[in-house]
């Protein structure tokens, strides 16, 4: 299975990271003032993940999983680098991918990370 | 062939770049939230943004050429992306993108640099330099810089070449750089990495680039970063003067994603 790479450093990823949960419910008004609330679809943990001072290698292996999960389409784990916990069911939210290269070991990159829930 | 032309300095693109990957997939989503999705691979893209500077005459002028050749968006060109490494399949030698040569063998699975199953022992049996070699159908006009991790247990020596240049390193049983870079001839670019008669040498992060020396390996696991279909995004070229005999101009670049 794919995997997140790994920075040099040894680190999963860098300051700016942010992690979230989304849901989605629909929320029913009766005239009587109750409410009855329905889940739409299965929920979802987000990361989105903020990668500066990347060279060319580096930003190379993250470029490499795009093409190789072919960006939404397929699955690769991820670790989460404030609990530790393997993710194995991620995938990519959004087909573009944008690698910025600044300069010289100045590669920079964001990625959003989706994981289904149930 | 038709190319983007590389930049006197010998590289092929400038800092800034943007390079943007767009994979096209059609997702489907059911009321429960099933998703089912189908990745379109002729849908799928690649765009480069380079802001170029400092361009001399020569330089901004074959840009022109280019442009004017093509017709803005309508026909498509050779690019070479510039930081890319243009050999496929680097951590396995036994693939089918290497070509190997008479008597020659190919054991995969090794340990390299990285740690990692990534690299790959070349032995040559033959009683001559025989070794694996990739032709990627790059520009033959371009420089290119060829380079990989290499050592051998039994000492010895190991043979880069780019077509007709050609160069060797002593090896021992330490993990060595070697590299070699120049412009390959008239003929296709062949870049191949070979063992003496009866040696045999390890081989990690092959990596053939547009440019005059090694930069950090870049793994492929599938194809090179070369594409025969790229073409202007754009049907406007502006070219400012900013110093004497001096441009700049921002290019775009787009082409097929190419499997």
């Amino acid at each position: 299975m794919a995997e997140f790479p790994v920075l040099k450093t040894g680190a999963l990823a860098q300051d700016g990271l942010q992690c979230g949960w989304r849901t989605e419910t629909r929320v029913l008004r009766y005239v009587d003032g109750g409410e009855q609330t329905l889940k739409l679809r299965r929920g979802r943990r987000r990361w989105t993940v903020r990668l500066r001072q990347l060279d060319e290698g580096e930003l190379a292996r993250v470029s490499e999983l795009v093409e190789m999960v072919r960006g939404e389409s397929g699955e690769f784990a991820f670790t989460d680098p404030r609990t530790g916990v393997r993710h194995e069911r991620c995938r990519l939210e959004g087909g573009d991918f944008e690698a910025y290269m600044a300069g010289l070991g100045d590669g920079r990159a964001e990625l959003k990370i989706v994981e289904e829930l149930d | 062939m038709r190319h983007f032309p590389q930049l006197e300095s010998g590289s092929a693109g400038q800092y800034p770049m943007t390079r943007t990957l767009s994979m096209r997939t059609a997702v489907s989503e059911t009321p429960g939230g099933e998703r089912r999705t189908a990745f379109d691979a002729a849908g799928s893209k690649v765009r480069w943004t380079m802001p170029l500077t400092g361009l001399t005459e020569n330089e901004s002028a074959a840009i022109e050429a280019l442009f004017k050749e093509c017709e803005g968006r309508r026909r498509s060109f050779m690019f070479v992306d510039p930081p890319a490494n243009l050999l496929a399949a680097t951590d396995d030698g036994g693939s089918a993108h290497w070509v190997r040569g008479a008597g020659v063998t190919v054991a995969g699975g090794l340990i390299g640099l990285d740690g990692q199953a990534s690299a790959f022992r070349v032995v040559n049996a033959s009683a001559g330099w025989s070794g694996v070699a990739q032709t990627p159908a790059v520009p033959e006009t371009m420089t290119y810089c060829l380079s990989a991790w290499v050592r051998g247990s039994a000492g010895g020596r190991v043979k880069l070449r780019i077509g007709g240049l050609e160069k060797l390193t002593e090896l021992d049983g330490e993990w060595r750089q070697a590299w070699l870079s120049g412009t390959g001839g008239t003929a296709a670019v062949t870049f191949g990495i070979e063992a003496q008669a009866g040696g045999s040498i390890e081989v990690y992060g092959p990596q053939a680039e547009a440019q005059i020396a090694p930069s950090e390996y870049k793994r492929n696991r599938g194809r090179g970063g070369w594409y025969p279909r790229a073409r202007f995004d754009a049907d406007e070229l502006n070219i400012e003067a900013e110093g004497p005999g001096l441009s700049v101009c921002e290019v775009a670049i787009v082409s097929p994603w190419e499997e």
